[in-house]
This record gives structure tokens, C-alpha cells and sequence, in this order.
């Protein structure tokens, strides 16, 4: 038997930790901004969807001022924009496709390619979720005259808002693209996560706000609401956004987003450690 | 470059219950069942070799395959590929070895096969002139030409799996793994393949596992055998010596001259001097005869020559025993002959 030489059989290239590897990671993330065009029929009849539905709550709200003026704190015109704003932010949370993806790499099995990569997987997964988020921003911008015809848009409240907003902003994809990958890879387990994904969708997007502010549901309701992710996904940047969170409370809901970036990050952490203990790759 | 030993996967799932709710009660459940895939699988492979991994359906290859990738962490024994250990040092072993899977692809579905190909280069850091040199000689090798530019959901079922054969040797890995490459491809396309896995080898030096059920394939390729069932190697060795060892017959097939002349039907006591014996007659056709005797033992020419001393003969030949027959006889048996 002869002993394999440990030294001069090293390989020429060393390992790298991601944080080394960005020429590789912003070309996974390009690549899946390109795949999402090659759907771009079905990303338009999702974002189409999506205007009707913001056309939908412009009218059902702009009915309910009318019927009982001032039901809410914030003014119709305002209200409108939010609502705008929270459901194009919900529609470009890349939930779907990422799911989809790493759904049917599990079950076919070919996620053994995507395991014997020099590049780790998570990475590989957050660099997906950016290139696909990427992809519907731009989708948005094109598709940007429709939705103000259908809803409404107008600049933020003003220069710092602005600037909070886009701070609130990333910290929500944080939280969404998290949240997102704790749900795939629930595949890891169940193989099968397209009805979980649609129930997720669903009380994600009423629970974040998208549909009705969050600062209007009843007690019970709220306090859970507030103890959940989903608002800080939507709600907060949204409402930053219009100027109806300003000041110190814009602060603190803009800690709390850390926090769950924080939280949801360590869970993922572990899922993904666990996930990787029992995977049983499909098939062969 | 390879050294596997001791090697045992142990897979356990949870027992399957019936009855009523069997479903619910198989969740519920806390008993399990150990499966064995790999039973103290040990073997050596030098840098530069092509290695045919053969067995049966559910035998245990791809699990192999998968432990020696680094997907898979075995139950018990080492493994070391090129000096490293696969699942604990998954990215400087990813660096080395280029992996087919022939059922699954690596490629994106949706976008033109060039693209992958650069993505792969740039995840395995190739200096940009030497990928273009790789592209450009893989294209013109694997005859990828036409369909650079269409997705791969588009591609014929040759077309991909040269895709992702050139997606595996891109950047001159120096372990390929390579798990049935062939499967349903045509009888052309299967020769690309082995000619373009034989250049590779060969200028790179590559060492390749390649497991397969179409055993031309290792027949064309490989020098070495691994044979295992049920989780455990039933042989190691050449080719040609599984043959002499399990299947030492050869066939000699003689037409004798019907020249009208009156021949007496030859028997087994005309033969067995020889140490050869007749192998039943289908009838189809009276003048030939096939003579079954064990290579080693019995010189082919003498045999030929007593024959034409008794009879007249129009025409002899010799068929060898095909690696194929063998194995068929093997998976067949559940394992070797005694």
C-alpha cells in the first residue's frame, strides 16, 4: 500500500473564506438575476398581481375614508403611497424563486453540485437571494409609471427619511432573505415546501402590513404582530418611507430590525448546521 | 491519490409502520432502521489511474462516490483524496476533483450553456486565458459549437451531458469522479465521451472513478476493476483477469464442410480428450458445432488440429468471453463463483 504524500499533493489553489471569494459570489448572484428574465413573463404577471392588487386597496380604502373620514391617523394620500410602497417591497422579496430553486435541487439531488463547490453554500445562497432581488428591482423601475397609476407615489417625507428608508430597507431584505432561507431549507427535512411557502407568503404579506398598517390592528393582534418579523419587514421602511415612524421611534424600529437580523441570522446558523448533519442527498 | 479504508456508511431512517395510521405512527416513531450502503470497503488509487466502479443497483457506488466528494461523512474508516479528508476539509478537496453525475445536471436549466461554463470558471479561479483555452479545445472537442448559446432545458440529452462533462474537466481537476456518464446516451455519443475522458487522462494525468452499467465502458477505459455488492468489494483487479478467473471459458466455433460426405455428429468422448465439451445445439443450424474449453488449459491450435484430422472443417473461430457476460453472471449470483 503506498501512503499518499501529504504535502506535495496539496492542491495549487488554498481555500478561501467567502469574504475573499466576491469575483465568484457576484457571478452566482448575476447569473440568477439572468435566470429570473428568463421567466420575466411570469415575474410580469406576478408584479401584475401585485398592481391589482394595490389598485384594489387604493379603492376599498379610499371607500372606507369616504364612508368614516379620518379613520385613521394617516391621511388618505399618505396611506396610499404606503400602501404602494409595502407591496412592491413584498413582491421583490426573491421568497419564490429562491425557494423554488433549492426545492428542486433537493429533491432531484443535484444540490450535491452546489455542496462540492469551493464556495460554501450558504454563500452561494445569499449571493442567489441578492441577484434575484436585483433582478425584480429592476423589473420595478421599468415597471415603475404603472404602479403610480395604479397606486400612488411620491418622494420620501424628506432628505433624512430618505436615508433612514434606505437603511430600513436593507435591514428588512436582510430579515425577508433570511427568513426566506430558514424556509427552504425546511426542504432539507419535508423535500416538499411549495405549500408551506404559499401559507408563508400569505400571512407574511398580511402580517408585515402590505394590506392594512400595522399600527391599526386590534390589541391582541398588534402585540403579537409586534413580536413578530414580518412587520419589520414591510411596515417599518414603508411607513419611514411616508414619514408616519420619524424621530427616535424610527430609531428604536430600526434597532429592532438589527436585532432580528441578528436573531434570524444565529437561527438560520443552526438550521443550516443541522440541515447539513442529516442530509441524505436524494436518489443513486 | 485515493486511499479508502475500512469504509462503512450506515444510513437509518425511521421503521415503517402499518396498520392503521401508518403514516401518522411512522412520524411518531422512534424506532429505526439501519441500512448498511458501505461495509469495510478499503482500496488504494494511484494518481493517473481510471478505476471502473462496478455493482449492481443499490449496491453502494454512489454512496461511495458521495463519501469521497465530501457530501457524505461515513460512519466509520478514513478516506484520503489527495491528502485531504473530503468532509472535513469540503472546499480544499472541492478545488481538486471535477464531478458527472449522469442523472443530474450542474448546469443552469435556464440560461445558455456558455454561461455556466463561466460561472464555473470563475468559482474555480481560472486565469481568463487558460479557461479560454480549455473553452476553446472542449468546444472542439465535445463538437459544443452549436449549442453554446441555447439553455440548457433546451438541450438534447448528448448535448447536456457534454456540457457537464466539460463543466467537470474545465479546471483540469485532478480527481473525476464520475458516476454512469453515459447513461442513455447513443451509441456516438457514448464514443465522445470515452474518447474525450481517455484524452483527458492522458494529457492531465487525471485520476477517474468512473461507475457505470454499461460495461464497454470500463472495458474501453479502465485498467482496474472495483467490483462490489452489497456494500463490499467482490473484486479488485484488472479487467482481463476478472475474465480468466470467472469466466475462463472460450468458445470455439467450428462449421464443418458439408460436402455431402456422411459425417458422424461429433460427441462429448471426440472432444473431452481435449479437455473441451459441446455446448448444447440450438438446432438452427447442423454444421456448426461450438466447443466450450478453459483457456489456460488447452491450446486452442491443438484442438483445431484433431478436429481437421476427423472431419473437414470450412471455418473456425474463437470467441472470448466478454467482460459484460461476466458481470451479468456476477450481479446475477448475488456474488462471485466459487
Amino acid at each position: 500500500m503506498t501512503a499518499v504524500t501529504l504535502t506535495t499533493d496539496l492542491p495549487p489553489l488554498a481555500a478561501r473564506p467567502w469574504w475573499r471569494q466576491w469575483g465568484a459570489l457576484r457571478h452566482v448572484a448575476r447569473l440568477r438575476a439572468a435566470a429570473m428574465f428568463a421567466y420575466r413573463n411570469t415575474m410580469l404577471l406576478f408584479l401584475g398581481v401585485s398592481i391589482v392588487q394595490i389598485f384594489m386597496l387604493k379603492k376599498v380604502w379610499g371607500a372606507l375614508y369616504a364612508a368614516r373620514p379620518g379613520v385613521l391617523a394617516i391621511p388618505l394620500a399618505d396611506l396610499i403611497v404606503y400602501l404602494t410602497i409595502a407591496n412592491l417591497i413584498v413582491w421583490s422579496f426573491p421568497t419564490h424563486t429562491v425557494s423554488r430553486y433549492l426545492r428542486e435541487r433537493i429533491r432531484e439531488g443535484s444540490v450535491v453540485f452546489d455542496l462540492v463547490r469551493p464556495v460554501g453554500f450558504v454563500p452561494q445562497m445569499v449571493a442567489q437571494l441578492v441577484g434575484a432581488l436585483g433582478g425584480s428591482l429592476v423589473i420595478i423601475v421599468i415597471a415603475l409609471p404603472v404602479v403610480a397609476l395604479a397606486g400612488s407615489l411620491s418622494l420620501p417625507a424628506g432628505a433624512q427619511a430618505a436615508g433612514m428608508f434606505a437603511v430600513s430597507l436593507l435591514c428588512a431584505y436582510g430579515i425577508a432573505g433570511l427568513l426566506s432561507m430558514m424556509l427552504s431549507m425546511v426542504a432539507f427535512w419535508t423535500l416538499e415546501i411549495d405549500g408551506l411557502t404559499m401559507l408563508y407568503v400569505l400571512v407574511a404579506s398580511f402580517l408585515s402590513g402590505a394590506l392594512v398598517p400595522v399600527a391599526v390592528f386590534p390589541g391582541a393582534l398588534r402585540t403579537v404582530v409586534e413580536w413578530l418579523p414580518f412587520q419589520a419587514t414591510t411596515y417599518v421602511p414603508a411607513s419611514i418611507y411616508v414619514g408616519s415612524l420619524t424621530g427616535p421611534e424610527a430609531w428604536r424600529a430600526i434597532g429592532l430590525q438589527l436585532a432580528w437580523v441578528v436573531i434570524l441570522g444565529l437561527a438560520a446558523a443552526l438550521m443550516w448546521r443541522r440541515a447539513m448533519r442529516r442530509v441524505v442527498v436524494q436518489g443513486g | 491519490m485515493i486511499r479508502v479504508e475500512g469504509l462503512t456508511k450506515e444510513f437509518t431512517r425511521p421503521k415503517r409502520q402499518t396498520g392503521h395510521f401508518a403514516g401518522l405512527r411512522t412520524m411518531a416513531t422512534r424506532e429505526v432502521e439501519r441500512t448498511t450502503a458501505v461495509d469495510d470497503v478499503s482500496f488504494d488509487i494511484q494518481s493517473g489511474e481510471m478505476v471502473g466502479y462496478i455493482g449492481p443497483n443499490g449496491a453502494g457506488k454512489s454512496t461511495t462516490i458521495k463519501i469521497m466528494t465530501g457530501i457524505l461523512v461515513p460512519t466509520s474508516g478514513t478516506v484520503e483524496v489527495g491528502g485531504v479528508v473530503p468532509w472535513k476539509d469540503r472546499q480544499r478537496n472541492a478545488l481538486q476533483i471535477g464531478v458527472v453525475f449522469g442523472q443530474r445536471t450542474q448546469l443552469w436549466w435556464d440560461l445558455p450553456l456558455k454561461d455556466s461554463l463561466d460561472l464555473i470558471a470563475t468559482l474555480y479561479r481560472m486565469p481568463p486565458e487558460l479557461y479560454r483555452k480549455q473553452f476553446d479545445r472542449f468546444v472542439d472537442m465535445l463538437d459544443m459549437a452549436e449549442f453554446l448559446d441555447r439553455p440548457v432545458r433546451q438541450l438534447s440529452l448528448g448535448q447536456r451531458m457534454r456540457g457537464d462533462l466539460a463543466a467537470a474537466m474545465l479546471y483540469q481537476p485532478r480527481i473525476l469522479y464520475l458516476d454512469e456518464p453515459t447513461i442513455g446516451l447513443d451509441v456516438v455519443a457514448k464514443a465522445t465521451m470515452r474518447d474525450f475522458i481517455e484524452e483527458v487522462n492522458r494529457e492531465h494525468g487525471t485520476t477517474v472513478v468512473l461507475t457505470t452499467h454499461d460495461i464497454a465502458d470500463v472495458e474501453r477505459l479502465c485498467s482496474r476493476v472495483i467490483l462490489i455488492d452489497h456494500g463490499r468489494v467482490l473484486y479488485d483487479g484488472t479487467p482481463a483477469e476478472l475474465k480468466l478467473r470467472y469466466a475462463p471459458h472460450r468458445t470455439l466455433v467450428v462449421r464443418v464442410a458439408g460436402d455431402g460426405e456422411q459425417t458422424d455428429p461429433m460427441t462429448d468422448a471426440d472432444v473431452a480428450a481435449f479437455g473441451a465439451e459441446i455446448v448444447p445445439d440450438d438446432g438452427a443450424d447442423p454444421d456448426l458445432v461450438r466447443l466450450r474449453f478453459e483457456g489456460g488449459r488447452t491450446a486452442a491450435s491443438d484442438l483445431i488440429a484433431a478436429l481437421a484430422a476427423r472431419y473437414s472443417i470450412a471455418d473456425v473461430s474463437i470467441v472470448e468471453p466478454d467482460l459484460e457476460g461476466v458481470v451479468r453472471q456476477i450481479y446475477l449470483r448475488q456474488g462471485l463463483p466459487e
